[in-house]
């Protein structure tokens, strides 16, 4: 079990990894915006990359 | 022995000699005694005393017979304070409202006998420092009159005694006297013991007759304790008008005649001598004015007059004076290439003394060189050879002017900015001198030819800029009106701005934006920070009158901001809800004018700026910190400006492009 989480906590660092231009664009996107569309881009894009991630498995 | 005892005889006789009164004879010839008396009358001291007691208390009684029974009505007069001297009293500062800052200052009678019975207080007296104990000191100035009005004629006075009452007084204060002289004396108020409060309180007086040579302007109390005040008196020498009584003086003894001043006889007068000036004219000379030369100078100035017009002599000429009369001299050589028929023709001395004007020179050069069109055209007569001539030289002249013309192709006719408040003198100024250029360009029908047109637009705009930017900072900084003292601390000017603006009018408000307009706030770096701050707090104040502005006003603040119009209330709703939009506007000028050189720079790039700051400071937060509450899918983004969404456009779409891109690619890579 600690073996398949440390796999997957690799996995997701790599994916993460694999993301980070997408995300450096997403979180100034984020700064550009004010009120309420600023909440939901920066909630969708932690929602988005935790669903991104927690489905390293389901997608290979 | 015997020597000693007549010595001692001697002595003793002589004291009884000295003793003896022994009646001395003057000379007792009679004599005329004048005597000169003047008196002068001079007034008693004047004592004025401000008691601040109005009309006394009055009850008027009146009675009706009516048949057989009495009416009788009582009337009471409840007096008021009133002033009974010309002392200028201090006042409470007043607001742009008319209201008071605050109730430093009142004038009552509730501590005198029969009320409080407190601190030696009769009646009507002040109060100062009002119902405030040990905060900060406030100065009360007193300003003593100038004047007394006698016999309806007002005349000046020297006062030099001031005194007052005061009680109630907890802690120490000041009192500082000035002098006429700008010199101030200060006296220590000292405080006063509270156990007896029917006599706590001081007589104060100062008195400078003896010791200064000036005299009292006004005086200031300086407390910092809630006191009262009452009998202020002051003293002055009433002027008045001088008797002088002078009894009948003897007449005073002859002088001496004096000796008549000896006059010596009058020189014979010089012989004259008719001289004949080489001219042929005759003139009287003096002996002396043939010996040192006059008579040949006289003929030289003579014969220069002739020949240049000028009275100078040979000597005057030789040395250049003629250069001042605009007079050359042609060497021989020269008037050889000229040519001798030259001297044949014409008539110099006559040359010499025609004097053409500037215009009348300038026509006949220009009647020269076109000799050749003169002889082409028929004229009628001499009028309009000249008439002709003149719209050639004015033709010119406008074409070298029209050469240095800067021309400017403006694109888009709607860029044009007109200020109305200018287009009547703008107009005025430009309508004299392009109204012949108009003219002069209907007759030639030609378009002028361009020459580096982009060039010099774009050194004519910067020019005018810079002229303009400093113009404009210099008025924004008159229309700020605010006096700051250079000891403050940095809190301290602050808060003296954030009380300026807190006072200023909605108009003034708006009248320093349209100023901030006119410079631009990115160039602001030319004012000083004092103005910067000024206009920050004022930017601020706008944006939280927002509903008391009007359409006009509101487009000032959005012209400020750099937004829409629209935008200004999105972000007056923005600055109460969100801290980021808050600080933004906070910090708007400061950030435009570091970012001077940053082109389109605007309210929303300053909250890009913050927010991105604030993600550094704590990023889990940026992201977490969501208030679901205000997320409605409906209306989602209402609550940003269009300059904001615009921003935002800027990045997400190009974000989103590269990520669908390199998916592509990565497919693509895949298929391969």
């Amino acid at each position: 079990m600690i073996n398949k989480l440390w796999n997957w906590l690799v996995e997701a660092v790599k994916e993460t990894l694999n993301l980070s231009w997408t995300l450096v664009g997403l979180v100034i996107a984020t700064l550009t915006l004010t009120g309420s569309a600023q909440q939901v881009t920066g909630l969708a894009t932690v929602i988005t990359l935790g669903i991104w991630l927690l489905t390293i498995g389901f997608r290979k | 022995m015997l020597f000693r005892r007549i010595s001692n005889y001697f002595r003793i006789l002589l004291v009884t000699v000295l003793l003896v009164p022994i009646p001395v004879f003057a000379n007792e010839e009679q004599t005329t005694t004048t005597t000169t008396t003047t008196t002068t009358t001079i007034p008693g001291e004047v004592e004025e005393i401000e008691t601040f007691d109005g009309p006394e208390e009055t009850t008027t009684t009146t009675t009706v017979p009516e048949d057989n029974t009495t009416t009788t009505t009582t009337t009471t007069t409840v007096p008021e304070w009133e002033q009974s001297t010309d002392i200028e009293l201090p006042e409470d500062e007043l607001d742009s409202q008319g209201n008071e800052v605050e109730n430093n200052i009142q004038i009552d009678s509730n501590h005198s006998n029969g009320n409080w019975s407190c601190c030696g207080m009769t009646d009507f007296h002040m109060n100062l420092h009002y119902f405030q104990h040990g905060n900060d000191s406030n100065d009360y100035t007193f300003t003593l009159p100038e004047t007394t009005t006698v016999d309806e004629e007002e005349l000046d006075i020297d006062i030099y005694e001031v005194g007052f009452r005061i009680g109630a007084l907890n802690n120490d204060g000041t009192v500082t006297y000035t002098h006429t002289d700008e010199t101030t004396q200060v006296n220590v108020l000292e405080g006063q013991d509270n156990t007896d409060i029917e006599n706590m309180f001081e007589d104060v007086v100062y008195n400078i007759y003896d010791t200064l040579e000036t005299f009292i302007e006004s005086f200031t109390i300086t407390i910092n304790d809630w006191s009262l005040l009452d009998d202020i008196s002051f003293k002055y020498i009433q002027p008045t008008t001088t008797t002088t009584t002078t009894t009948t003086l003897p007449p005073p003894p002859k002088p001496e005649p004096e000796p008549e001043p000896y006059i010596p006889p009058p020189p014979p007068e010089p012989e004259k001598v008719v001289v004949i000036l080489d001219n042929g004219e005759e003139a009287e000379y003096e002996q002396h004015e043939i010996d040192d030369g006059t008579v040949e100078r006289d003929n030289q100035r003579k014969k220069n007059l002739e020949i240049y017009g000028v009275e100078l002599t040979d000597e005057q000429i030789e040395r250049g004076d003629l250069e001042q009369y605009d007079i050359e001299i042609i060497e021989e050589e020269d008037m050889g290439e000229l040519g001798e028929e030259f001297f044949d023709d014409v008539d110099v001395p006559d040359f010499v003394e025609i004097e053409f004007t500037e215009e009348e020179l300038e026509r006949e050069t220009k009647k020269l060189e076109l000799e050749e069109e003169i002889e082409i055209f028929i004229f009628e007569d001499e009028e309009e050879i000249e008439e002709f001539i003149d719209t050639v030289i004015e033709v010119e002249e406008f074409l070298e002017e029209f050469e240095e013309v800067e021309i400017i192709i403006i694109e888009d006719i709607k860029d044009i900015e007109i200020d109305l408040d200018d287009w009547d003198t703008e107009f005025e100024e430009v309508e004299e001198d392009e109204l012949h250029e108009e003219d002069i360009r209907r007759d030639d029908n030609e378009e002028p030819k361009v020459l580096q047109v982009e060039d010099t637009a774009e050194e004519v705009e910067e020019i005018l800029t810079e002229e303009m930017v400093e113009q404009e900072v210099a008025e924004l900084e008159e229309v700020i009106e605010i006096e700051i003292e250079e000891d403050l601390t940095d809190e301290e000017v602050e808060e003296a701005i954030e009380v300026y603006v807190q006072e200023l009018a909605t108009e003034e408000v708006v009248e320093v934006l349209e100023e901030v307009n006119d410079i631009g706030v990115q160039n602001l770096d030319q004012a000083t920070e004092e103005v910067q701050e000024i206009v920050q707090a004022v930017v601020e104040e706008a944006i939280e009158e927002i509903e008391e502005l009007t359409e006009e006003q509101v487009e000032v603040v959005a012209d400020v901001l750099q937004v829409e119009k629209e935008d200004v209330e999105i972000i007056a709703e923005a600055v109460k809800e969100d801290e980021v939009v808050a600080e933004a506007v906070e910090e708007y000028v400061e950030r435009a004018v570091e970012n001077a050189d940053v082109e389109n720079y605007t309210l929303a790039d300053v909250v890009t700026e913050v927010q991105f700051e604030t993600f550094l400071e704590n990023p889990i937060e940026t992201f977490v910190d969501i208030d679901f509450e205000e997320i409605n899918i409906e209306n989602i983004g209402d609550d940003m400006t269009q300059d904001q969404k615009e921003k935002a456009q800027e990045v997400v779409v190009p974000v989103i492009l590269t990520r669908i891109a390199s998916m592509a690619a990565f497919i693509f890579r895949k298929t391969i």
